[in-house]
Formats: structure tokens, sequence, C-alpha cells
């Protein structure tokens, strides 16, 4: 799987390619976990490249929103398939994640 | 090998309520009436044809599995259901010169033991009953289970003859011709999971157990524990969600379940450790998510998921 990173202002956008299972969830939590801290609370996760998530994915996407809470910040998913938000609804994860269309709607979601 | 589930709620014996009753029997009524069906072996056969989670139970009994194979009675865990598993061993298998049965724990909280004083086989005084654990000190556990304010007869009154042994971790023994392998497991206390080969056939009995790192380098061992097995029983207490706010509560979900099924070539999937808090219905749902999830994310392997049930029987 390919992380591919931007920040944008205050603004990170990962955007993720292939597939986010066990064999590379660590490598997305070693890049996104420790880039949360107080003074970087605002992210956006851009799937449309990914095409599949398992638990292991599942769990990081969590570990994150989890350490986000803690300063009050925001992970937006955005250009989501159809299947992969499935996943999300069969985990019972669409409380916990906003999904928007694209990469525009989440960064107007993100700032409101 | 022949594997019957007696215990499949995790936590505490559940009974159905009488109000749970009562919405499977409207549900059946109403469906006889719209299928106009009459006479009694109409109504009968379409009875016959229901799950037991329409016209029966999943089952209330905690943790119990009783394995049979090579001519040896093995069985994990004494939750509630090892109650009316000596039951039928007493009225099926008892043999005056005794019995020799084969238990292994996977841990000692409550839901895993609580069966053991009501086990009728071991008051006969011809029976040895072979207690295996991962754990240290299991007679003193179960004997402070019986002390005289818990429950009135104590561990020593049980007649039967009473062997303890503790098992060294990440080995396995041999009973007859079944190998008996154990793998420690994360949950408050420790827990031990057990894989049984014999006869080329393996089964896995994974319950009370929280994964809560699962990239492929923490979960490896797991992976090489469950490899190939024809039946995985496993800890599905929790829907995903829920898992994570209960950390370290030391229990997994389906989805879990089923990565690993996939990454280890698993056959069959049995979902075990029901959730107390749901009903019957309830805990069918998870069981329709999580084949919804396995079509999904590997819609080219079809291996059996299905909910471990009290009185379902398998053979391997």
């Amino acid at each position: 799987m390919q992380v591919n990173i931007e920040k944008i202002e205050n603004i990170y956008i990962f955007s993720l390619e292939g597939n986010l299972d066990s064999n590379t969830s660590g490598d997305l939590e070693k890049k996104l976990i420790p880039a949360i801290d107080p003074n970087n609370t605002k992210f956006i996760l851009d799937f449309s490249a990914l095409h599949y998530i398992s638990s292991a994915g599942l769990r990081v996407l969590l570990g994150a929103a989890k350490k986000l809470n803690q300063f009050g910040g925001k992970l937006i998913l955005c250009s989501v398939k159809p299947d992969i938000k499935e996943v999300f609804e069969i985990a019972g994860l669409l409380p916990i994640f906003p999904i928007v269309d694209d990469p525009e709607a989440a960064a107007q979601k993100i700032l409101q | 090998m022949k594997i019957k589930f007696w215990g499949v709620r995790g936590s505490i014996p559940t009974p159905q309520t009488s109000a749970q009753i009562k919405q499977k029997i409207q549900k059946i009524i109403k469906n006889i009436t719209d299928k106009k069906l009459t006479g009694m072996h109409e109504i009968n056969t379409y009875l016959d044809s229901l799950p037991a989670v329409e016209a029966g139970t999943i089952g209330g009994n905690t943790s119990c599995i009783e394995i049979r194979a090579d001519n040896q009675l093995i069985i994990f865990d004494m939750g509630s259901g090892l109650k009316n598993l000596g039951n039928y061993i007493a009225k099926h298998d008892q043999k005056s010169e005794g019995l020799d049965i084969h238990i292994f724990l996977s841990h000692t909280h409550w839901d895993h033991i609580i069966g053991f004083p009501f086990f009728g086989p071991a008051f006969f005084p011809n029976n040895t009953i072979h207690f295996y654990s991962g754990h240290p000190n299991l007679k003193e556990r179960l004997e402070i289970q019986q002390d005289f304010r818990f429950f009135p007869v104590a561990l020593h009154h049980m007649g039967a003859k009473k062997e303890f042994t503790q098992l060294k971790h990440n080995s396995s023994i041999s009973i007859g011709n079944v190998k008996i392998s154990n793998f420690p497991l994360y949950h408050p206390g420790g827990s031990f999971g057990f894989r049984i080969d014999y006869d080329k056939k393996s089964f896995v009995y994974a319950t009370d157990s929280e994964y809560k790192d699962l990239s492929s380098n923490n979960i490896t061992k797991h992976i090489e524990f469950f490899h190939n097995a024809d039946l995985l029983v496993f800890d599905a207490q929790y829907t995903f969600e829920e898992a994570i706010h209960k950390e370290d509560w030391g229990h997994s979900s389906a989805l879990v379940g089923i990565d690993f099924s996939i990454q280890a070539n698993v056959k069959r999937l049995a979902l075990f450790h029901h959730e107390p808090e749901r009903d019957d219905f309830e805990i069918d749902t998870i069981l329709r998510k999580s084949i919804d999830y396995r079509n999904i994310n590997y819609p080219d392997n079809n291996f059996e998921i299905f909910l471990a049930t009290e009185g379902l029987e398998i053979i391997l």
C-alpha cells in the first residue's frame, strides 16, 4: 500500500493506495499516529485509490480517532468506495468517522 | 473427531426471558398463519426447518465443549454447560470400572469453572478426572470455588480421583493418539487456546482473547497456531466497535476472527462466547453482518461462518 502525505496549511491529507490490512496497517500507523499532536489536529484520509480495508486497518484508524479526540481534532474520510463504506457500517464505525464525497467536501467539513 | 457444544455464552449463564420466548412464539405463529399451514405434519416439518435462533435458542450456558476422538473423552472448559454434559456422560458412558475424563481449562474465570460442582461424573469414585491448565495452582483455585462459604460440597467430597497437570506454555501433550497443543492468549489473568490434531483433522479453541495489535508482525504466532484448522472456535463476544471501547476487557469480534481465518486458511469458523446482553436475534444479526464482511472483503473464499449453538454437533 502506498501512503502519500500532503500538508496544506494546517490540514494533513493522507491518500491511501492499495489494500489496508495486517500487512500494511503497521506502515500507516507509523506515519499517521505520530503526526497527530496538539498542533496538528485536522486530518483527511483520501480513500479514492483504496481497494480494501480489513479489521487491522480499521483498528489503526480508530487509534488515530482516539488520539485526535484527546486534542479535540477531526478526521474525515473522503472518496470511499461503496464496499469499503459498507465495511465501516458492518463494523459499527459510521458514527465515528464522517464520510464525504471528495477532498473538497472534506476540507469544507474539517474547517467548519 | 466429534465436537459438541454444551455451553456457548460468555461471562454469565443467560436463560431466555419470557418476553424473548413470547417474541419467538409470535413470529412462528405469524409465519404458520401466513403460510396457511394446517396439519401437525406440515407444522412440524416447518418447525424442523427453522434454525435454533428462531425455534429454539442459541443457548444460555457458559463455555463447555465435548470432544470425542480415538475413544478419548476430552472437555474444553467447565462453564455451566458442563452440568448437562455430565448428565449425558452419566447416562450414556458411565461404566462400573470407571471413566477417564480429560478436562482442559482455558482459564479459571467463573464462567469457565462454575459447572464443575454440578458435574455428576465427578461424584463416581471409580472415575478419574484429569485436569490440564496453563495456570498454576489449579487444584487450589477449584477448592476455593467450593469453599463452604460459597458451595456446600467441598472439592474433596466429590469422589472421583483428580489429577492436575500444569501445562508448559506453547507445549503439546498426547492422550492416546490425540495431540493437544496450547497457546497463551491475551486476557485479564491470562487465557490459553487449545489445538487438537487427530487423524489428519484439526480443531482450534481460542476463546477469551483480545487482539490489540492486528499488524502482521504481531499476529504471526496466532496465524501459525490456527493454520489449516478444520474448525476454529473464536471469541466473538463483541462487535468490532465494542471491542475497541472495551479495551483490556479481554474479548474479540467476529471481524477479527474472519481476517485470521483467511490468513490461516481455516475451513470453518464458529463464533463463540456470545455476549449475555444480546438476545438470540441480535446475535444472529452479528452472524449475518459477518457473512456480509466475508463476502465484501473475500469474495473468492466462501469458508463457512456459523454461530456456536448449544447442542450443535460437528464431525471432523
